[in-house]
């Protein structure tokens, strides 16, 4: 069976994470997040949990699990340390340096070599992005899509909400689930679906891709364009658009008001780590994003329901088709297809 | 701003002609009394009157009446 309709195998998990979580850059955080020194987050990826910390000023990201003997360095998911220690045995991280305890007792030399696990860091303007063995660097990752995104980054001003909820789902049901408009209507009929979003239009750029849709609910519409003026942003579009990242990240928009970016980490090979986190943007009026983050918690629950649904019901027997407003499912296949065959 | 002005731009806000509203029209039967014309209303009272009002406050309002009360017109 191709790997690209596996949903259940460990094999293929396994072979996902090496040759698509590894060598690609992944979306971690915006830098508002952990603006001051000792900030930290956790993500949950793939079998290992991820650090990102302002380390003094540089973010950093490693594993999050002490090069000793494997404790878990950080239990919280958001916080500030001072520095890192480890709770086992007390060894000590700090600015790239690793201070150990009862250092003479220990006879083998690599000691002097021991260190975190760290991962690469690049920014797109405000955003950071991780990857455990990139090959290629961000900007080339990310391609035509660099400028808008550099521009969404500087528009945001702070995190509003996070949401990190299993969908028990393999990651690429859940995926492709938000790589497509044509779920709206039914499965999102009281939510996304009153946003009367048109089939819209899809730029797609190597393995990435941005669909932009306007609404045809004009009076949601010239709601929208009155609201327009209590925000002073620079990235405006006239449009519900959605920036897919190659292989687990997006971000969306309406009107590039607010923000949500997620990520679609596999977490087992039947389970999805599903992360989403809204972001306002620059505007005194905050208590507009009180709605928005209401109403993205119920999309993702309506998504995190169906795509339990999908998992249950599909088998590796399926021959499946595809209607021209799930194209980027088709684009999708032939990326992972390269990617997975690296 | 008066409160015939505070009308007029409401009545913009929620997409009606001029003299649609009344200072007893009830809000709650204006299909277009949300979240975004709540939003809009905080911004103009923000704007043209230097006061600063509340989310919950503006949706407990049941008639314009009580919007004006509250925006202290
Ligand atoms: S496991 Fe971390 S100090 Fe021993
Ligand atoms: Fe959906």
């Amino acid at each position: 069976m191709e790997n690209v309709f596996d949903y259940t195998s460990k094999e293929t998990f396994d072979l996902e994470n090496r040759n698509l979580f590894d060598p690609f850059f992944h979306f971690g955080a915006h830098q508002s997040e952990i603006s001051n020194f000792g900030d930290f987050i956790q993500i949950n990826a793939a079998e290992k949990d991820i650090i990102l910390i302002n380390d003094h000023g540089i973010i950093r990201a490693f594993e999050n699990s002490c090069p000793h003997r494997g404790c878990r360095l950080i239990d919280q998911q958001v916080g500030n340390v001072e520095k890192v220690i480890c709770p086992y045995h007390g060894w000590q991280f700090q600015e790239g340096k690793v201070f150990i305890p009862s250092l003479k007792d220990f006879e083998n030399a690599a000691i002097e070599a021991v260190t975190l696990h760290y991962y690469s860091v690049e920014l797109c303007g405000n955003f950071i992005f991780f990857s455990p063995n990139p090959q290629h660097s961000l900007k080339e990752q990310i391609g035509i899509f660099w400028d808008d995104l550099e521009m969404m980054s500087y528009d945001i001003t702070t995190k509003v909400d996070t949401n990190n909820q299993d969908f028990y789902a393999n990651w690429k049901i859940s995926l492709e689930n938000a790589l497509e408009s044509y779920h709206v209507s039914s499965v999102h009929s009281s939510s996304l679906g009153l946003l009367g979003l048109t089939e819209g239009e899809v730029t797609f750029d190597g393995v990435n891709s941005l669909w932009e849709s306007s609404t045809n609910n004009s009076k949601f519409h010239n709601k929208l364009l009155k609201i327009k003026s209590l925000f002073n942003n620079s990235y405006q579009k006239e449009s519900y658009f959605s920036l897919y990242l190659f292989p687990y990240s997006m971000i969306s928009s309406t009107y590039g008001y607010s923000y949500a970016f997620q990520t679609f980490f596999p977490k087992i090979s039947t389970e999805t780590q599903f992360s989403s986190r809204t972001y306002a943007t620059k505007t005194p009026y905050i208590s507009f994003f009180d709605d928005v983050i209401h109403l993205n918690h119920k999309i993702f629950a309506e998504d995190a329901h169906i795509c339990q649904l999908v998992q249950k019901g599909v088998t590796s027997s399926s021959k499946f088709v595809y209607s021209k407003q799930e194209q980027r499912i088709v684009a999708f296949h032939s990326s992972y297809e390269k990617g997975i065959t690296a | 701003m008066t409160q015939e002005e505070f009308i007029t731009e409401l009545e913009d806000i929620l997409s009606l002609e001029e003299g649609e509203l009344t200072i007893n029209s009830n809000l709650k039967e204006l299909e277009d009394w949300d979240s975004l014309a709540i939003i809009s209303v905080i911004a103009l009272v923000d704007k043209k009157i230097g006061k600063k009002v509340n989310v919950l406050a503006l949706k407990e309002c049941v008639s314009v009446a009580d919007l004006i009360n509250i925006v202290g017109l």
